[in-house]
């Protein structure tokens, strides 16, 4: 086989033990020409679980994941029945449509481990771990996989800012990040160096320090993953909190007691929010009146004003004015004009000021002049204090009240809605004042300030340089690394540049009804009117379009074509945005395609999909049969579907059958 | 085009805190949580020009070559025109400007004239804006300094820290 992978392509998946039905699901490619596949489900029945194990198949979830939040995850996923002790997942996919793969995840339900095993070939090649080839393995990391393996009900992260999503995508994808390699190849080259000339140097000092150096180096590396991961989480915290305080409002607009003391409380809040406000415009009032704030300023003004006034400043004449006299052969006052008079004119026209001038001094005097007093400036700075106090105590006594209502669910989601809230107070605090806090060199060793402990490492670098006698050579490896970060730079905005291009060129057909242009991609993706204007506010439709076109763009500017799998790929989409979207597949996704969808987000998708490709897609229905009801049992048997083939669940590959199994009974 | 100008980087300090950073920590954000939601502030230039009050105030100039400079805008806002902060502002830097030479009303008119710009939008010269950026730069300097060379942790602490330097 010639290394170059080109093509990955997914045939196959098999579950054990997990809550989703012990199933196998073959995903047939007759003759390598068939990408497009719809896996169905009804909800709640394992299409997310399905995408995670997937995704989990590329990237060993131990090196994502700590042990608690593995424990969490495999009770996520593990049958409700007790005797079984332990699941498998088992992916089956082909390398340039040649080479099969298996790569099989173990779930140890009783001591909570997840352990990996690759088969490549047909037969022999087991390997312990996820042994992916490399060329598959250099891109799949977990940024590129949340966009292969895409969750369209989670599109808004494109749209934030904190999470860079789309910049690390480009990178990732683009190759970009190689850069980054070289970089690193280069600060190793340093030390080799370095290396070299410490034996010669004898310096015992300097293995201490070197030593020091990798030491803070990996704390440092440490505090910046962790600081990744809890912008993450502060970002999802930020949705949770924003999700439950929906629900809040949703319960409390149906229960009136509970209503009527939550609006007490709510207008006790924003009474004092709003007094807060009003102190905060108040005190900016009084700012941009400094003769009110100090009476110095008020003084030294005044007394500006004054002096101007005595001077008569302004008393202004033009330039021309004075040309004309000079010019003239007899002198306002009648006599002749000598050279002397002249000359003194010259001299003399400066203590005037500029007639144009005048329009801006006299404004200034009168402002002074007609100052008006804000009373009480200084107790509105000095009240600011105790005012978000008060607002304080008014919040914590609106949580207090949704925490001890007798209503068990609003109690309950009162309650994480706190804890949440503590969470991301405490995440927000981390990041603000440890984290991006300055530069102190009496910070302790293990501090987490990012600065100082970049200072620091630069401050042991030099040091390391100096005794190693490696300042020219670090200086011109420095050099290089910057000029490495300003092409990364670069070429980032030129291909984001080009992406935009394309997106935008393909507005139109997406975005029939209100269009709306891709402003930019630097970090997230913001959005224009055709006039312009910043949109902020586009529906989940219009974003979930425009996400796709992003996604698809991004994956054509890769080498290796990649499946790319979408959880509800069509949820919230209108029937016009349904069809554009199937239409546009078709005509931009050149690799595998596999959505997960709903009953319900058939029409206008699958059957738009089945008509452009002329049928030449698998159309997949799983069923867990425990929970079926007998009106889908009564339909696959109908459709001759081999409902005995597994115990806990049925596979059906027949489209009509597709077409026409819904989770609601009353069914034609 | 004369423009007014935030710090964008300090040449020799990399731990600098930048206007732009500092900016984001007490603008209006309608997507926070934080005191940001009720914040008065919804232009660059009200940070500048609070520097520059603050810089006036305490007479602290700091030279523009010591940084790099973004772009914020050409004009005083409407803002800060219609409640007569610009007029104030300008009349002290004037009142600065011309304060020793008090009884010589050439030198007065000859300094106003240097400084003042008819056309500029900014109703200042090239020399007259860049000794008022000199002044706010040394404004802002003295803002972080009394906050220990960090942003502020809430808006009240930055109005807190504003008036202990203005009063």
């Amino acid at each position: 086989m010639s290394n170059k992978i080109q093509e990955l392509k997914i045939v196959g998946w098999e579950y054990k033990g997990f809550k989703v039905p012990d199933v196998t699901v073959n995903i047939d490619d007759p003759d390598n020409k068939r990408n497009f596949t719809l896996y169905q489900m009804l909800s709640g029945e394992g299409k997310t679980t399905t995408l995670n194990l997937l995704r989990n198949s590329f990237y060993d979830i131990n090196k994502r994941l700590n042990k608690s939040d593995i424990k969490k995850y495999i009770e996520e996923v593990k049958s409700d029945n007790p005797q079984i002790s332990e699941g498998l997942f088992e992916l089956r996919f082909k390398l340039n449509n040649e080479i099969n793969y298996r790569v099989n995840i173990l779930f140890d339900y009783i001591n909570d481990e997840i352990s990996y095993s690759t088969f490549k070939g047909d037969s022999s090649g087991y390997e312990e771990g996820l042994v992916l080839p490399d060329s598959i393995k250099q891109f799949v990391t977990p940024e590129f996989l949340n966009i292969t393996f895409f969750d369209l009900e989670l599109t808004e992260s494109l749209y934030e800012a904190d999470k860079q999503q789309t910049n690390r995508i480009i990178k990732k994808l683009c190759k970009l990040d190689y850069l980054d390699q070289i970089s690193n190849s280069l600060e190793a080259f340093i030390k080799q160096f370095r290396k070299k000339n410490q034996g010669k140097l004898r310096d015992n000092e300097l293995e201490k320090i070197e030593s020091n150096l990798e030491k803070i180096k990996k704390h440092f590396e440490e505090v910046i993953k962790k600081a990744e991961k809890l912008k993450d989480k502060k970002s999802n915290l930020i949705k949770t909190i924003s999700d439950i305080e929906k629900k809040l409002e949703a319960i409390t607009n149906e229960k009136s007691d509970i209503k009527n003391q939550i609006n007490h409380a709510k207008e006790n809040l924003d009474n004092k929010n709003e007094a807060l406000r009003e102190a905060f415009e108040v005190a900016f009032n009084g700012l941009k009146n400094p003769m009110s704030l100090n009476s110095t300023l008020k003084n030294e003004l005044e007394k500006f004003e004054n002096n101007l006034t005595k001077k008569r400043i302004p008393k202004g004449v033009g330039e021309a004015f004075f040309d004309e006299i000079i010019d003239s052969k007899e002198c306002l006052c009648g006599h002749q004009m000598t050279s002397e008079m002249q000359t003194n004119i010259r001299n003399n026209k400066i203590l005037y000021l500029d007639e144009e001038n005048i329009a801006i001094v006299n404004p200034i005097k009168s402002a002074i002049t007609n100052f008006e007093n804000i009373p009480n400036i200084d107790d509105i700075f000095q009240n600011l204090i105790k005012l978000e106090r008060d607002a304080k105590i008014a919040k914590n006594e609106f949580d207090q009240i949704y925490q001890n209502t007798d209503d068990a669910t609003l109690k309950k989601l009162a309650n994480d809605k706190a804890n949440l809230a503590h969470e991301l107070e405490d995440i927000e605090h981390w990041l603000k004042n440890i984290y991006n806090k300055p530069y102190n060199p009496q910070d302790p060793p293990n501090t987490e300030s990012f600065k100082t402990l970049q200072k620091r490492i630069s401050d042991i670098e030099e040091d390391i340089n100096k005794r190693s006698k490696a300042v020219t050579e670090s200086k011109k490896i420095n050099k290089l690394k910057q000029w490495l970060i300003e092409i990364q730079k670069n070429s980032l905005d030129k291909i984001s540049e080009k992406i935009i291009e394309d997106i935008n060129k393909e507005v139109k057909t997406v975005l029939k009804l209100e269009q709306l242009y891709v402003e930019s991609i630097k970090n997230k993706i913001t959005l224009i009117t055709p006039d312009g204007k910043k949109r902020s506010g586009a529906s989940r439709g219009q974003m979930a379009r425009i996400a796709y076109l992003f996604l698809i763009n991004l994956l054509n500017k890769s080498n290796l074509k990649f499946p790319l799998v979408v959880d509800s790929p069509v949820t919230a989409l209108d029937a016009i945005g349904r069809s554009e979207i199937a239409k546009g597949l078709i005509k931009d996704h050149s690799g595998q395609y596999i959505g997960f969808v709903f009953d319900v987000e058939k029409e206008q998708f699958a059957e738009i999909l089945q008509k452009e490709l002329n049928n030449n897609i698998n159309l997949i229905t799983v069923f867990n049969k425990s929970e079926a009801s007998q009106h889908m049992i009564d339909l696959a048997d109908k459709y001759k579907i081999d409902i005995y083939e597994f115990e806990s669940g049925v596979v059906a590959y027949d489209h009509e059958f597709f077409n026409k199994f819904t989770g609601v009974t009353n069914t034609n | 085009m004369q423009r007014f100008h935030f710090i964008s980087k300090h040449r020799n300090n990399i731990h600098f805190i930048d206007m732009n950073k500092f900016w984001d920590s007490i603008k209006k954000n309608n997507l926070s949580n934080s005191q940001n939601l009720f914040s008065p502030f919804s232009d660059k230039l009200d940070l500048f020009y609070i520097c520059l009050l603050v810089g006036l105030k305490n007479e602290i100039k700091d030279q523009s070559e010591n940084y790099e400079l973004s772009d914020i805008t050409d004009k005083w806002t409407l803002n800060l025109k219609n409640t007569k902060a610009s007029d104030y502002i300008i009349g002290l830097y004037l009142s600065k400007l011309t304060k020793n030479n008090k009884d010589d009303k050439a030198k007065i008119n000859t300094q106003l004239n240097s400084v003042l710009d008819h056309n500029s939008d900014t109703k200042l010269s090239e020399d007259g804006l860049k000794e008022l950026h000199e002044y706010a730069f040394g404004g802002y300097n003295k803002i972080l300094e009394e906050l220990d060379g960090s942003i502020p942790s809430t808006l009240v602490k930055f109005f807190d820290t504003i008036y202990k330097l203005i009063k």
